[in-house]
């Protein structure tokens, strides 16, 4: 079941990519900017799209690679945060989702154009009557996505083969009553200068920001190795040539001056066709411009919801906004907060439709700008980054991609890179005053500087530290000791141990509530799980907190939904570079029977220390400590000096020899070694198993440390040798430290990135 | 074979998770085992309205509240996510995979209009079923899921 039907979740395939992106970019170009575009640059705004359309392909083939190499929801934000790091990660979430707002309303107002030739709508208080017609639709729009209209693939296919079919019927018409003399007009191609391509350029990217929504549902695409670029390149493709095409044949059928600034197709069509035909073919087109803005609009909405996914997944921002409404399956919060922001741009600066192309592509460009930068991470820093499409003439493309980006950022116009400028400067505050705290991934970038402290200028690595995130304030530097609790019955012993040893050394605790789930979805959203914790584990969570804060340690908890249990445990141990890991024995049983081999893999490469707790209650009074020396009975001597100093537990130590001499010998040397004093050293002879089992009799605690690696696997493998600990009525712990190697390996690795 | 031999349960949220055991609990003793089920619903080629990992994992939550709400109880508890376009028809496809004997279900309630807006489901699964439904009530007799009651209740039972 689990394979097969998250497969089946995935129901969007290339003709559905396809009309994602044909469908958003259509509405644009032809029906709503050709009048202002023409004012702008004369006939040769043609050329202003093509240069669109080109700079829109570049970025186009890096969202590709990206798409593949991590099909996410998000899309360019995603990547800008992984690669870049969460400051740069707002910029980029907050700008896309910003930009998507100043998009929809400029595609509200494109509607309400439209509508107002239609209907007559009066205008509103300082409000003109495009723009009451595009809050209605807006509102519309927003309304409809908070209830969830029930749309299908099919209707998708059916509005963008409509269009396409009204389009086509306009072209055919249209190049009937097509005059050069009228494209061309009095001045030529160029009656503004061609100093007025780029500029135009600037004005109408805002219709080719349709393919970068294909990214953001990546995560849902069938076979996005191939289905995403094909759909992300092939939709630019087509909709330039649409372009190109289609606004030269209405140039060529109504003088460029004169082209509505409004209604632009509305007007070529009565033109074009002959009397008869002409209130039909309007009608027409003008229903063809509501359905396609509209359309627009809807891709719009649906696609900043996925942003605020992504983002609220890293807690960039508050996963509160995603959270799903119980009757309409819709993210309610995250549609409502993006619809305010849309009408706010309607009413504030819907009377200038320039302002909003711009604005909107504006935000877009520095999003592209950072994503193809976060391309070039991911190639020079990230060995496990593995795409399905490569961006062809590497490092050139993406290189091309920052130019083109920020270079068309100088043709747009100073007040919408001022509006655009607020924007970016109010991210990277919502950064500094919010996202800084609670989000705790850092990107490559960052890391790469960090670790490479010795060989970077220090303002580099500086600026890199400053902005690293820190995650919620919480004191990083502080050793770690991490409790997996999953069951209520052990959970105060887990973390009264847990939180005797993390004050002993001044360190955190982090109590981990894993809910085991069953094999049904990718572990990869199971371990994604934030926000909403479930009652139970508020409830256990609660208690450890209670637990902790009688020792005085600071804790924080969290919840983890796994259904690879103990594995899970390690990666998350991993994740949170922890310094040491509580678990219970039937924390360790977890993963029972499955998969053994990597299990057996895992246990051989521990990410930290490991204390294996059997019993139900943690008594730590009386304890024993059998050593025979090794690297994991170090770790049992620093257990017991930290609960001889945290609880006051009385220690005794027992080593079983073969010469009771030379033991006590081994035994001194070994307890001054290791700074235990004020211990018992008890010295046997005989039958180890028999020696720990009398001993451990009238005693509280066996700590025992791994005497040759692998332990744990034993354990968790159930083929442990030392059964006498099985059978014993005293509680166990188990103490594992990874191999030397990998510690030193480990040690390395912090302390440079702890810099 | 009786017809509480296996109930597939289908939940649809969080507080939904919580009332169904509860309302499941009074008749464990005739029941052998459970399948709770959460459908997402899919657009079926259309972009969907909400994230799909986010509604995975929504389901995985709320289908672990209701194991563990059921955890100390003598049934077998199996979950599933099960995807598709109308929720009553998959449903009652999960039923008939996993070969349960009936379906069991409690009606979320609701006005008139956010049950026209967002599909009856509780009315489509009883109208033409291929599988026994049986609708389960709650010990007040309150169908609409006062959420503070039922909680409380519900707290008692697992604390």
């Amino acid at each position: 079941m689990s394979e097969s039907d998250t497969e089946l979740a995935k129901d969007l395939g290339l003709l559905s990519a396809l009309t994602i992106g044909i469908g958003t970019m259509i509405g644009a170009g032809i029906f709503v900017l050709p009048g202002v575009a023409a004012s702008t640059a004369g006939p040769v705004v043609v050329v202003s799209f093509l240069i669109g359309g080109a700079i829109a392909l570049v970025n186009a083939l890096s969202v590709s690679e990206l798409g593949t190499a991590m099909p996410k929801a998000g899309g360019g934000y995603y990547y800008v945060n992984r690669a870049l790091g969460p400051l740069f990660g707002s910029i980029a979430g907050l700008g896309d989702w910003v930009g998507l707002a100043f998009a929809s309303a400029f595609y509200s107002i494109g509607f309400g154009q439209y509508l107002a030739t239609l209907v007559p709508i009066p205008g509103l208080l300082f409000l003109s009557e495009v723009q009451v017609g595009a809050l209605v639709a807006g509102a519309v729009f927003v309304g409809v996505n908070y209830v969830g209209a029930k749309e299908t693939g099919g209707v998708q296919t059916v509005i963008v083969t409509l269009l396409l079919a009204i389009l086509t019927l306009f072209a055919v018409q249209g190049w009937l009553s097509f005059d050069f003399a009228t494209l061309l007009g009095d001045g030529g191609v160029a009656p503004l200068g061609y100093g007025a391509i780029l500029p135009g350029t600037a004005l109408v990217f805002v219709s080719f920001l349709g393919y970068a929504k294909i990214a953001t549902v990546a995560e849902e695409l069938k076979n996005p190795g191939r289905n995403l670029p094909l759909a992300i390149v092939g939709s630019v493709l087509i909709v330039t040539v649409l372009y190109a095409i289609l606004v030269s044949i209405m140039l060529g059928v109504v003088p460029w001056p004169e082209l509505s600034q409004s209604a632009p197709l509305t007007q070529a069509t009565q033109v074009a066709f002959p009397g008869g035909f002409a209130g039909i073919a309007v009608t027409v087109v003008t229903l063809g411009a509501l359905l396609a803005t509209a359309s627009s609009a809807n891709a719009s909405i649906l696609a900043s919801a996925r942003i605020n996914f992504a983002m609220g997944r890293d807690r960039i921002v508050t996963n509160w906004l995603n959270e799903i409404h119980p009757s309409y399956a819709t993210p309610y919060r995250s549609i409502l907060v993006t619809g305010g922001i849309i009408v706010v741009f309607i009413a504030a600066l819907g009377r200038d439709i320039e302002v909003l192309a711009k604005a909107a592509s504006v935000l877009h460009l520095v999003v592209y700008a950072l994503m193809n930068a976060a391309l070039i991470v991911f190639r020079e820093t990230d060995p496990e980054y593995d795409p399905a499409f490569r961006v062809p003439l590497y490092p050139l493309t993406p290189a091309l991609g920052i130019v083109l980006s920020l270079g068309l950022l100088a043709f747009v116009g100073q007040e919408e890179l001022l509006l655009s400028a607020v924007f970016v400067v109010g991210a990277i505050v919502w950064y500094l005053v919010y996202a800084r705290r609670n989000t705790e991934r850092r990107g490559l970038l960052g890391q790469f500087i960090l670790d490479r402290g010795g060989d970077l200028p220090d303002p580099v690595v500086g600026a890199a530290a400053a902005v690293s995130p820190n995650g919620s304030g919480r004191s990083e530097d502080r050793p770690t000791t991490m409790v997996a609790v999953s069951n209520p019955r052990t959970e105060q012993a887990l973390v009264t141990l847990g939180a005797a040893l993390a004050k002993h050394e001044g360190g955190r605790l982090l109590a981990t509530h894993v809910v085991q789930i069953p094999d049904q979805t990718s572990l990869e959203a199971a371990a994604a799980q934030r926000g909403r914790i479930s009652q139970t584990s508020d409830r256990l969570l609660a208690d450890a907190r209670t637990d902790a804060e009688q020792f005085d340690v600071p804790i924080e908890t969290q919840t983890v939904l796994s259904h690879e249990g103990f594995a899970e445990v390690f990666d998350v141990a991993r994740e949170h570079g922890v310094d040491r890991l509580v678990i219970g024995h039937g924390g360790a049983k977890l993963a029972g029977g499955r998969v053994r081999s990597r299990l057996d893999e895992l246990t051989h490469d521990l990410p930290c220390d490991v204390l294996v707790f059997d019993g139900q209650e943690f008594d730590p009074s009386e304890i024993l400590l059998p050593t025979a020396g090794g690297h994991s009975s170090d770790l049992s001597a620093e257990v017991a000096r930290a609960l001889q100093a945290t609880v006051g537990a009385t220690v005794s130590v027992l080593h079983v020899a073969d010469d009771r001499d030379e033991g006590r010998v081994f035994l001194e040397e070994w307890a001054s070694d290791h700074e235990l004093d004020d211990v018992e050293l008890l010295v046997e002879t005989g039958d180890v198993e028999t020696a720990i089992g009398e001993a451990a009799a009238n005693r509280s605690l066996v700590l025992v440390g791994a005497t040759e690696r692998g332990l744990l696997s034993r354990v968790v493998g159930e083929s442990l040798t030392l059964s006498v600990l099985d059978e014993m009525e005293t509680s166990v712990l188990l103490a594992e430290r990874p191999r030397p190697r990998s510690l030193r390996e480990r040690l390395f690795g912090r302390a440079k990135s702890a810099n | 074979m009786h017809l509480f031999d296996h109930l597939l349960v289908p939940v649809a949220d969080e507080r939904d998770a919580v009332a169904t055991a509860d309302a499941l609990t009074p008749h464990l003793e005739a029941v052998d085992r459970i399948t709770a089920v959460h459908v997402v619903q899919k657009a079926g080629g259309a972009v969907d309205k909400a994230p799909l990992v986010k509604r995975q994992q929504d389901g995985i939550e709320l289908l672990a509240a209701v194991e563990r709400a059921l955890w100390d109880e003598d049934v077998v508890v199996r979950t599933r996510i099960a995807y598709g376009r109308n929720v009553a028809a998959t449903i009652v496809d999960a039923a008939l995979e996993t070969d349960a004997t009936a379906i069991a279900f409690r009606s979320r309630g609701g006005n008139r209009l956010v049950r026209w807006l967002s599909g009856d489901t509780a009315v489509r699964l009883v109208s033409n079923p291929d599988i026994p439904v049986v609708s389960l009530g709650t010990s007040d007799g309150s169908t609409t899921g006062a959420a503070p009651n039922n909680r409380a209740r519900g707290d008692e039972v697992r604390g």
